[in-house]
């Protein structure tokens, strides 16, 4: 008997429920709608690319440009907002604080995606509380209207990733030995410079983590534009959701999903390559005489 | 000579890097042997090979003169104290000890009888119920030695046992295991990095580096006549000093064109070799005077060091070098700091062997 | 006898980096805190507090159609973390114990399965469902959440089980046990931890899940989330907040004592490995 044999059923679980399902929807997404009713839910005797041209069409092509915006500006607003938060807790917070202070990270991702993006109407609502302070103390000179647009979505997605970008780069952080800083500082260099060629190089991984899993993950983003973008903050999730759910369109719904899916796999390639790029740069610069 | 424990051309590779390179060791049955060496040289390989937690690439494992090799480790008559003991944290004291017998279907009342009685040779009686994490390092120590005494095996393997306990429980429980291993006649194969548990603790040593056996011989043999400057070095405190062998003679000319005569040279050295000769820092006589001997160097005293009963010697020799030289601390007089004195030794005290470069354990340059 | 007063360096910096993650937390936990206060908002419209009062809990239970859907959730959450729980143990353990050429695709396979999008999982599964003539919902369901959580459960024990060493199978081999022997005598039980940890996780993964949910129920099926979800589109209302804030109580609950096991077995280390 093989010796992973133990491994097999939740592989073969995998394969028959997750594995065979992407290829339908590879399959589908190359299908039309079927004429008739009776026909099932996808024809499949003609095969084209018909979906993915119809997918570039124009509200498609302007949603998937707008997804990729939200998701990418709140990629960097979590790593600008996230990273002082991984840094304090790995390097300020007592060493028996720290897991604490991780699970607390943790709890509010955990935690009902659903129901945290909810509270947000409440907070946001043009009649609620904060409506009201900002309008008595003269900020706005008329009701909050941010709910139904991009930027309560743009709110949400960050608000729901930060922790997936903190988490990683406490991660890299708290394994850096922080006597390597303490010898750096004794060597001379301030701290500025000590951050910028000790700590930044030894947390970059960490940092890349978080970026490329934050990124994914906003990017297939269903339940935040849902509740907080209404109609006019649409990202590529609620586009197929839409065809799917509610055009009953599987076919063209099929062939987002899968330009989604090669959209991704794309950034995440791209950033491998950058990654690998930069550490030969950077090994190049270390390297040199100087 | 009954050997219990043979290997025969063993090697193990991980990739590319050979841990266990060629060995054959015949272990006689009842006796001591340590496996001793730094880090990575291949003796807890060896040790695991022997338990069955490894399997060797080349070569043939007996144990009492049948061939294991190949064979699963609950099938062997061999029984380990693993380096961090590894006791079963969900079973109390005697539930761990009363695993092995469970697992040979030794009757409850035999079994019972047979914890009690491995508990209390180690002292342990009293801390039956408890679970591992409410003992301490030592008394884990006894609770695994009794685990595996238990099943009364023909020979016992001990992993760095001692490795994680304080130095004076250390040097107490060397003297229980030496005890213990003569009333009971079980063959011990011990791995330890630490030479001074191998020379106190063991019948024969095995000094092992890069996966081979450098030297295998009695604690005395390889403390007097090391077989090459490597156990020279290992095993006790060592000055050496770098030179060339003269023709095929016991002469070495050493830098500054100083003569020393030796009565040892290792086997295998060539005529006008590049050699290192050995003296040890007990053998290192001060005068004040110069000597009549050939084996002498003028010397400025750098430091002192207190051991407790002997003083330590740091001379500093004309070029830089370093010599270390000991003496019972009643015998050392009055030799302050910054003093020229002459240090001078026996040829009986002198080796030469073959030159190489030393990490660790020698004279600084 | 006191301690004198400890040194530490006041600078400034450490003082804003610590003002900066008070306040992101705030940021985290400010919504959180806001739904629970808002479920006892007493006034007919959600958004505008008028006093306190408990009445739309009242109403939440009294709601047959919340009740029936959040024993949906209740019963596919449960069969989901069996699931989990008896196939990822044993994948969990194999990859820890078993390593060799295949685990580097099968760990890249467990990291596909966490990192694509739901979506398109959601989807692919409703398609095969329909194909394969599954049309019960609760199996749909908990098939659907069990395919994300039997990878979650497989970090899980891998970590333990690396966290924990070899060295105890290995005693219990020197001792003559049998390999199965110690698997059922040794393995297991310290796996423990992690196997409550992996199947409180499971649950609560599942019980929060809205995207899976969506695509695969039937009619007649909607779990928790999904009833919560079509009444927010219907219009806000308090009752939804009250059924929102026990449903975070119960998932809440679910992962502090999840991450307690789990924090008590490996140091913390898994949490890490479990965002993605």
């Amino acid at each position: 008997m093989p010796r992973w044999v133990m491994a097999w059923p939740a592989l073969a679980w995998w394969t028959f429920f997750f594995i065979i399902p992407l290829f339908w929807i590879i399959l589908y997404s190359f299908g039309s709608r079927p004429t008739a009713v009776a026909a099932g839910p996808v024809a499949l005797e003609v095969l084209s690319f018909d979906n993915y041209w119809q997918a570039l069409s124009e509200i498609f092509f302007r949603v998937f440009q707008i997804t990729m915006r939200t998701a990418g500006l709140g990629t960097i607003l979590c790593a600008l907002l996230g990273f002082p938060v991984a840094y304090a807790i790995a390097m300020h917070v007592p060493q028996r604080w720290r897991s604490i202070f991780v699970f607390l990270l943790i709890v509010p991702y955990w935690t009902s995606f659903l129901l945290r993006t909810f509270a947000w109407r409440i907070i946001l609502a043009p009649q609620g509380t904060l409506s009201d302070i900002l309008q008595s103390v003269g900020i706005l000179g008329r009701p909050l209207l941010i709910l139904d647009t991009n930027a309560a979505v743009q709110l949400g997605i960050i608000y729901n990733y930060l922790p997936v970008m903190v988490l990683p780069i406490y991660v890299a952080l708290e394994r850096i030995d922080t006597s390597l800083i303490k010898a750096s500082m004794d060597l001379g260099a301030g701290p500025l410079r000590t951050f910028l060629q000790v700590t930044m190089p030894l947390a970059a991984p960490g940092l890349f983590g978080g970026l490329v899993l934050t990124f994914i993950l906003a990017a297939g983003d269903y339940v935040v534009p849902t509740i907080l973008g209404g109609t006019k903050g649409l990202m590529v999730g609620n586009l197929i959701a839409t065809q799917i759910l509610a055009s009953q369109n599987l076919p063209l719904g099929s062939a987002m999903a899968v330009m989604l899916i090669g959209l991704l796999a794309g950034v995440l390639i791209v950033a491998g390559l950058l990654l690998m790029t930069a550490q030969r740069l950077l090994g190049l610069l270390r390297g040199a005489p100087l | 000579m009954a050997a219990d424990v043979e290997l025969e051309r063993v090697s193990k590779l991980y990739g590319p890097f050979t841990a266990v390179d060629d060995v054959s060791l015949a272990i006689r049955k009842g006796s001591f042997i340590s496996l001793l060496g730094p880090s990575g040289a291949g003796k807890s390989t060896i040790l695991r090979m022997i338990g069955g937690f490894e399997l060797p690439d080349y070569g043939t494992v007996r144990i009492a003169g049948r061939d294991v090799t190949m064979l699963a480790p609950y099938r062997r008559d061999v029984n380990t104290v693993f380096q961090n003991y590894a006791l079963f944290p969900h079973m109390n004291a005697a539930e761990n000890v009363a695993y092995g017998l469970r697992q040979d279907g030794v009757p409850a009342a035999e079994r019972k009888k047979r914890v009690r009685e491995a508990l209390d040779m180690v002292e342990m009686l009293r801390f039956a119920d408890r679970r591992p994490n409410q003992l301490s390092g030592g008394q884990q120590q006894r609770i695994a030695l009794a685990r595996a005494l238990v099943k009364r095996p023909s020979v016992l393997l001990l992993d760095e046992p001692l490795g994680a306990l304080d130095r004076k429980l250390r040097q107490q429980m060397q003297v229980e295991l030496k005890l213990l291993q003569s009333q009971l006649g079980i063959t011990f194969i011990f791995v330890t990095h630490d030479q001074e548990e191998a020379l106190a603790m063991s019948d024969s040593i095995a000094v092992m580096r890069h996966g081979r056996v450098e030297q295998l011989g009695a604690p005395a043999e390889l403390y007097d006549r090391p077989a090459t400057a490597f156990v020279a070095g290992f095993i006790g405190t060592q000055n050496f000093l770098p030179g060339y062998r003269v023709d095929d003679s016991l002469l070495m000319r050493a830098e500054h064109d100083a003569m020393f005569e030796a009565r040892r040279a290792a086997r295998g050295l060539t005529r006008d070799a590049h050699v290192l000769g050995a003296v040890r820092p007990e053998n290192v006589l001060l005068a004040g005077e110069e000597p009549a001997v050939r084996n002498r160097l003028k010397a400025r005293i750098a430091a002192t060091v207190m051991l407790g009963d002997t003083m330590e010697f740091v001379l500093a020799l004309p070029g830089g070098r370093e010599l270390l030289s000991r003496m019972p601390r009643r015998a050392s007089g009055s030799l302050p700091e910054g003093a020229e004195v002459w240090a001078y030794w026996e040829p009986e005290s002198f080796n030469l062997f073959p030159y190489e470069e030393l990490e660790a354990r020698q004279g600084k340059p | 006898m006191t301690a004198p007063p400890k040194h530490r360096p006041t600078n400034g910096g450490r003082i804003v980096l610590l003002a900066w993650m008070t306040a992101i937390f705030v940021f985290l936990y400010l919504p959180i805190l806001v739904i629970v206060i808002y479920s006892f908002n007493g006034g007919r419209n959600l958004y505008v507090w008028t006093e306190w009062s408990t009445h739309w809990y009242g109403e939440a239970i009294d709601n047959p159609r919340a009740l029936s859907a959040l024993l949906v959730s209740i019963r596919t959450a449960l069969i989901n973390a069996a699931i989990a729980v008896a196939l990822g143990v044993f994948a969990g353990i194999a990859l820890a114990r078993r390593k060799g050429p295949w685990t580097i695709p099968y760990i890249a396979l467990i990291f596909v399965i966490l990192g694509i999008p739901e979506l398109v999982s959601a989807i692919g599964q409703m398609i095969w469902f329909d194909r394969l003539g599954i049309f019960d919902g609760i199996i749909r369901l908990s098939i659907g959440h069990s395919l994300f959580n039997v990878a979650v459960v497989a970090l899980i024990v891998r970590a333990r089980a690396e966290g924990l060493g070899e060295s105890l199978e290995h005693a219990a081999a020197d001792l003559g046990a049998l390999p199965w022997r110690s698997f059922l005598d040794i393995t297991l039980p310290l796996m423990f931890p992690a196997v409550l940890a992996g199947l409180l996780l499971s649950f609560t993964f599942s019980f929060d899940d809205v995207i899976i949910s969506l695509f695969v129920q039937r009619p007649g099926t909607s779990t928790f989330p999904i009833y919560i979800l079509s009444a927010m589109k219907a219009g806000l209302k308090g009752d939804v907040a009250a059924l929102a804030v026990m449903m975070l109580i119960v998932s809440m609950v679910g992962i502090a004592i999840a991450a307690w096991l789990m924090a008590r077995g490996s140091r913390g280390k898994t949490l890490g490995g479990l965002l993605g």
